[in-house]
């Protein structure tokens, strides 16, 4: 569904992304992880169209959309949350929710309420609910639309572990009802191990171990990575 | 239980902040689509209130005194020049400084098609809007995209070069000298000079205004409006929404910029005169003071600001300059203190007023309770 081909972003003289290649397959939760500045978030950045690569290529079912502009690509299929809560702070939650609906042609827009259970805050702006209420809201306008391909850049940011958990147990049930598919960066392993059905490790901007999980789980590079030297 | 459940059960109690949260007493789970008709019908209260304000407003020649409505026509020009640049704000979080360009150019525009064409008076007050608001869609799409600070230099850059360019056309703008100008023809059944009386004019001036209000206050509600208000706060995330921000925001610039052309050919209408101030930078800065005074959140502050101004000057008008003094305290207490402006402290004393009748109600409902179980007993 989704192909980097040897995807390069730099600023300046550092690459944050350097040659890039990863598949995505439709269906699936695919976990992109890696330690802090690996590029993970600069990855979803250049597949949702927010930065453009130095070179390489992005192609969506078949369809190369690496200089297509981000509402185009809204259009076609590829949503995305933030890092940091992306919401519209003056508005009402139904309000913001009815505007997104609008633009994407959501015709139920309720079921996405229902299912992010957000129906007690619907009269609320953003100040007025919850850390983890916003982080819903978040991932609401993102999956308004049916989109095809949803890209989480730390959702359970913020969040206890028992939310993080809830969290991970609806984005299965995601991919599984409405055959969405995820790409999830995230620093939560507990989540990433518990929902992904495959990995992909970064570091400093390359690929450093794709696979099935457990494979990348043991993987010496990637243990290195995360705990040092010693530990590998 | 499904894993939708699962996470509002995860989420609930943990999260402290959603506990303190505000709600409204006995909110229950309720659907986008019914939160929002429920937003229109409270808009159907206001649509009155509009509505009865507008035709109390007619009357106005019957209750005041002439002068007193000549000030209330300036009130209304500069309340409509108000209004744009506080829509303008309101709507895309925008701060212009140019707007005084396109008021200027509407009425040194309408005089000059006026004194060199034979076109009829209603088609030469259309060319002259036209003329203003073409100049701001085109100063929207070169400085739209400019964010905050730089936008607001930009086009008080703009309009600058556009006052010193007027004062070089002398013979269109008649320099420092001013510009009179003789309208001719019939505009509304009437002579068109004849709207130089504020008796005359002021079913006019008066229906421009609340016509104004009422198209804004529409745009402000209806789905465009909503949008632009989204972008306002978050435009990348509107971007991510699939909505492309550029031409909604170059609309707005040239929809408020059609606002401030209204005011400067109403300028030249009621008056006949056109000065080099009407494009200097502290005409768009007046109008910006008056805005925030009235409040900008509502599409009626900015000619509230405007009534209250006029007010003003005309109470101090014996002290010289000092009124500016008194604008200024003015503007430092409502900032501070009312950030939303007048319509922000009506608002605050209606509410004020409303739980206090709810008190009173309370009260004598519990007393006449206790009176009733004592004979019963």
């Amino acid at each position: 569904m989704l192909q980097l081909e040897d995807l390069t972003f730099a600023y300046g003289s550092v690459k944050a992304v350097n040659n890039v290649s990863l598949e995505v397959t439709e269906g699936t939760i695919h976990g992109l992880i890696g330690p802090n500045g690996a590029g993970k978030s600069t990855c979803i950045d250049l597949v949702s169209g927010r930065q453009r690569p130095t070179s390489g290529s992005v192609r969506f079912r078949g369809r190369d959309v690496t200089r297509m502009t981000a509402p185009r690509r809204r259009h076609l299929g590829i949503a995305r949350s933030f890092q940091r809560i992306s919401v519209y702070p003056e508005l009402t939650v139904a309000d913001q929710l009815d505007v997104a609906a609008g633009l994407l042609k959501e015709p139920d827009v309720d079921a996405v309420v229902r299912a992010l259970d957000l129906e007690g805050c619907l009269r609320h702006t953003p100040a007025e609910i919850g850390y983890g209420e916003q982080r819903r809201v978040d991932i609401a306008l993102a999956l308004i639309g049916s989109p095809a391909l949803v890209l989480l850049d730390e959702p359970a940011a913020g969040l206890s572990r028992e939310e993080s958990i809830a969290l991970a147990d609806h984005l299965a049930e995601l991919v599984r009802d409405r055959g969405t598919t995820v790409v999830l960066v995230e620093h939560h392993l507990e989540v990433v191990y518990r929902v992904c059905d495959r990995l992909t490790v970064l570091e400093q901007g390359a690929v450093i171990a794709d696979g099935d999980p457990q494979d990348v789980r043991r993987d010496a590079r990637v243990m290195e990575a995360y705990l040092g030297r010693s530990a590998a | 239980m499904t894993a939708a459940n699962d996470v509002s059960g995860a989420a609930g109690p943990q999260d402290s902040r959603s506990q303190h949260a505000p709600r409204s007493p006995g909110i229950l789970p309720d659907g986008v689509a019914a939160t929002m008709r429920r937003a229109r019908r409270a808009a159907r209260w206001q649509a009155l209130g509009w509505l009865a304000l507008a035709v109390a407003g007619l009357g106005a020649p019957w209750v005041i005194s002439l002068y007193q409505l000549h000030l209330a026509q300036q009130a209304v020009v500069l309340g409509l020049l108000a209004l744009s640049i506080g829509w303008l704000l309101r709507q895309t979080g925008q701060l212009s400084f140019g707007h005084a360009a396109f008021y200027g150019i509407a009425g040194y525009g309408t005089a000059y098609v006026a004194q060199h064409t034979a076109l009829p008076i209603g088609l030469t007050l259309v060319v002259g809007i036209g003329l203003g608001t073409l100049a701001a869609l085109v100063v929207g799409l070169l400085t739209i995209r400019a964010p905050g600070i730089a936008f607001a230099m930009l086009t008080l850059a703009i309009g600058m070069l556009v006052w010193v360019a007027g004062g070089q056309m002398h013979s269109v703008t008649r320099g420092a000298d001013g510009l009179n100008v003789q309208l001719e023809g019939t505009l509304l059944g009437k002579d068109v000079m004849l709207y130089g009386n504020p008796v005359e004019a002021w079913p006019v001036v008066w229906g421009v205004l609340m016509l104004t209000v009422a198209v804004l206050w529409f745009l402000s509600r209806c789905t465009w409006g909503r949008r632009l208000a989204s972008i306002r706060d978050n435009e990348e995330r509107m971007r991510f929404s699939g909505y492309a921000t550029y031409w909604p925001r170059v609309a707005a610039f040239a929809a408020s910029g059609l606002v401030a052309s209204i005011a400067g050919t109403l300028n030249l209408v009621t008056t006949s005169f056109m000065s080099l101030t009407a494009l200097y930078w502290s005409t768009s800065g007046l109008a910006l003071i008056v805005a925030v005074i009235g409040g900008v959140r509502s599409v009626l502050g900015p000619p509230l600001g405007a009534v209250l101004f006029v007010l003003l000057q005309n109470y101090l008008a014996g002290s010289g300059d000092h009124y500016q003094a008194v604008i200024g305290t003015v503007l430092i207490a409502v900032v501070l203190l009312a950030p939303g402006g007048c319509t922000e402290i009506l608002e605050r004393v209606g509410k004020a007023a409303a739980s206090l009748l709810r008190r009173e109600s309370r009260t004598s409902d519990s007393s006449s309770n206790r009176g009733g179980s004592r004979a019963a007993t």
